[in-house]
Order: structure tokens, then C-alpha cells, then sequence
């Protein structure tokens, strides 16, 4: 039952072009979310995504 | 009580494991505040104060929430949620209530799923103007069930203690891996969608309408509200043992598995030879955090800096970033700053210093 008020989300990618972790704003604050399932905020932005209500931007 | 009572009983809470048990819920005492001592205008769930424990409100008030110096005799903190706006008509999905969160891996001597599961006793501090009757849930995240039980405010602003014991559950057997598996709930408030079901006081599938059907007090009628706990124990067996004492840096560093935060007072706090590696960022080195986290952590920095790059002698640094970085090749154990410099050759080093004080947030919180 969390939630988080995510506003943004991009992916990070290094420099052979691998999504390494997510960019989002999380109730106003950047963070840099990491590709694990075990992390809450990874957790929340897939199940966000899977609702529709969030989409994550490909890197830059 | 006679002796041959007291051994009697005694011998029980050996049996039960709650002698040699320990508390399960960390930072109960809520001496361990990382992130503020005091947050005001908390209307959404999260950490805000208190390390550990978890605020959760869903468009039912507003709320300040701190770390307070007020607490029973022997303990030194406790935390507090005090209704700053009222909402005392809430929406049937509206809600608050308090958490805190064990992961499966530390919840394995329960033997919860087997036919020698073993209760537990949960006691706690409470303190509120609100008198009446309260809910409180232990939550099976893996399977999905709950037990609960009431507990009644007798007094209005003065410490109570309070212990219940719940039932070992000999079906469900709890994950034995670093993710949440059971949550604690105390809940303060909430609409219909959870109040309007009945208590159950023993094992049974998670159903939203049971979570607060047993209460009778609302936070959120009144700005007049608040709510205090302190001194959560939860250990193995059919009766409380004394809150665990233990000094602020051990609590400290069984919080630092889930949320770390980093902080530096003054310029060239974070400094080293950062590489380009031709993504316009440069990479500093790795910093190691103080206790390995529980999962791979969200990294986050908090207020606004400047980043300057050395250059030769007798000149003067060029800023090359300000406001928020980004990190990368983060584990467990460590982390590197990302910094924004676009036009520099991949594969080249500078050293970068931060201007100013830094801080650092790594959340692994379950």
C-alpha cells in the first residue's frame, strides 16, 4: 500500500548502452533507483508501469 | 507469586524460546532518527523520522511526525504523529497507520508454517489523548494473512503498556530470503474499505475490511490528535520480555542495513580522480557504505551543489555541475557519484572536488 508519487522516471544507461539504473522523482525528491526487484522504489515504479500510470523514458 | 510459580513460569519462556529470544523489531527504543527529528505537513507513506518505522497515510490529514524526548521511565525516545489538518469524513480507501517491517530471513525461528509454529508476544508504549479502542495487525506478506488484535487506551496523555500475543500459524511458511514477509500495522484511522469487516484474532487470509474493523478511535477527527509509541518488542513466545537495551551505535548499525545516510560538512568532501568515460560524466571513485545493505540501495542527494574541476597550477577551478548528480555501479556495498560535464574526451581524468557539504541517502528500506 505504498504510495509514492513518482512524477518522472528515465533510464540510466552506461557507456555500452545498458540500462543500469532509473532516474525518477519520488515524491519530489531525484533518486537513482537501481535495477533490483528487492528494492521498494524499483518495485513501485514497475507496478506502476504495469497499471499504466507511469511510463519510464529510454536514456539520453 | 510464589517461587515455585516464578520457576514454573520461567521454565515456560524457555520452552517458548523467549529467554533466549531477542527483540525482532529494530530501533523500537527510537533512538535511531538518520533522516530528521521532525517532519511536518506529512500527507503520503514513507520513513520520515524514527529509522524503521513507517508513517502510512493515504488523503486522511495532515500530519507532523517526530522524534520525541517524552517517554516512559527507562527509555528515551519515542515517536509521535499529531494530526495537523483534520479530515474526520474520510473516503472509504483513505487511511493511516503506523508500520514496521521484518524480513523472512530474520522471522525463521517462528517456524511459521510448521506444526511446531511458535507465538509471539508483541509489547509496546503507548501514549495518545485519544482513550478507546486501537487495531494492530502482524501481517504475512508471503501468504497473504493476517492475525490481529485490540488494544484499549485507557487514560488520555499518559504512557501505557501494552503486550499481546499472537498465535504461531502452522500453515504458510515465511520466505527465507532478504524481502519483507511480516509487517507489523498499528492502525490510527481509515474509511470504510477497511473498518468495515470484523477482528480476527487468529490466522486467516488478509482481507482489507478486517485491518480496522476493531477500532473505535480516528486520528484524524481532530487536530487535537496525536498519537505516541515507544519501546516495541516483538520475541518469540506467550509472554513479554524487558525491552532490550542496547547502545545507540549498535541500533545505529543494524539501521544502516536499510537506509544510510552520508553527510559531509565542508568543501572537497567528496574529492578524487574522476574518469570520463565519454557519456559527458565523470565517475569518482567508489565509496564503500558503513554496513552492507539489504538490497541494492536508491541513491539520492539532498540540496544543491557545486562541483569543481582542478585544473593546472595556479588556476582556477572550473564548476562543472550544480544541483543534483547521478550515481552508478552501485551494489550493496558501495556507490559512485556521477557528475554531468559534457565536451570532455573518453577516457580522461580530472580531479573533481564538491564545493560545499554533501549529503547522501542509500535506501534499501523493505
Amino acid at each position: 500500500m505504498d504510495n509514492m508519487n513518482i512524477t518522472t522516471a528515465q533510464y540510466t544507461a552506461d557507456f555500452n548502452g545498458n540500462n543500469t539504473s532509473i532516474k525518477a522523482t519520488i515524491d519530489g525528491t531525484e533518486m537513482s533507483v537501481p535495477m533490483d526487484p528487492a528494492n521498494r522504489h524499483h518495485a513501485e515504479i514497475m507496478r506502476q508501469v504495469e497499471a499504466g500510470t507511469l511510463t519510464i523514458l529510454e536514456a539520453d | 507469586m510464589s517461587k515455585a510459580r516464578q520457576l514454573a513460569d520461567l521454565g515456560n519462556q524457555i520452552d517458548d524460546g523467549a529467554i533466549t529470544g531477542t527483540n525482532m523489531v529494530i530501533n523500537g527504543g527510537m533512538t535511531v532518527a538518520q533522516r530528521s527529528s521532525s517532519v511536518t505537513g506529512v500527507t503520503t507513506a514513507g520513513y520520515r523520522t524514527c529509522d524503521r518505522m513507517e508513517v502510512n497515510i493515504n488523503n486522511l490529514g495532515t500530519y507532523t511526525v517526530t522524534q520525541e524526548n517524552d517517554a516512559p521511565e527507562g527509555l528515551a525516545n519515542s515517536l509521535k504523529i499529531d494530526c495537523t489538518v483534520a479530515d474526520a469524513s474520510p473516503a472509504s480507501s483513505d487511511y493511516v497507520f503506523f508500520a514496521h517491517k521484518l524480513e523472512g530471513q530474520n522471522l525463521q525461528n517462528l517456524k511459521k508454517g510448521t506444526s511446531d509454529a511458535l507465538p509471539v508476544t508483541l509489547s509496546f508504549w503507548v501514549k495518545s489523548n485519544m482513550t478507546g479502542t486501537y487495531q494492530v495487525n502482524a501481517r504475512d506478506q508471503d501468504n497473504v494473512k493476517y492475525i490481529s488484535a485490540s488494544y484499549t487506551v485507557d487514560a488520555s496523555g499518559a504512557w501505557e503498556y501494552k503486550t499481546i500475543t499472537l498465535a504461531g500459524d502452522t500453515t504458510g511458511v515465511l520466505d527465507n530470503d532478504a524481502n519483507e514477509s511480516l509487517k507489523l500495522e498499528w492502525w490510527l484511522d481509515s474509511g470504510s474499505n477497511f473498518n468495515s469487516g470484523t477482528l480476527n484474532t487468529s490466522w486467516t487470509a488478509a482481507s482489507n475490511a478486517n485491518r480496522n474493523a476493531g477500532a473505535t478511535v480516528n486520528i484524524g477527527d481532530s487536530t487535537s490528535n496525536y498519537w505516541q509509541i515507544t519501546g516495541i518488542c516483538l520475541n518469540v513466545g506467550d509472554s513479554a520480555i524487558d525491552f532490550p537495551h542496547e547502545s545507540y551505535g549498535e541500533t545505529l548499525a543494524k539501521c544502516q542495513r536499510y537506509y544510510e545516510r552520508v553527510e559531509t560538512s565542508y568543501k572537497n568532501s567528496i574529492s578524487g580522480y574522476f574518469t570520463n568515460y565519454g557519456n559527458g560524466k565523470w565517475v569518482g571513485p567508489q565509496f564503500q557504505f558503513k554496513a552492507t545493505k539489504r538490497a541494492t540501495p536508491t541513491m539520492s542527494d539532498l540540496g544543491t551543489f557545486s562541483w569543481r574541476r582542478a585544473n593546472f597550477r595556479n588556476a582556477t577551478s572550473t564548476t562543472i555541475g550544480t544541483g543534483a548528480t547521478g550515481f552508478s555501479n552501485t551494489t550493496t556495498d558501495s556507490s559512485t557519484v556521477e557528475i554531468t560535464e559534457s565536451g570532455r574526451t573518453n577516457g580522461s581524468t580530472a580531479l573533481v572536488f564538491s564545493n560545499a557539504g554533501y549529503t547522501i541517502e542509500a535506501d534499501a528500506e523493505l
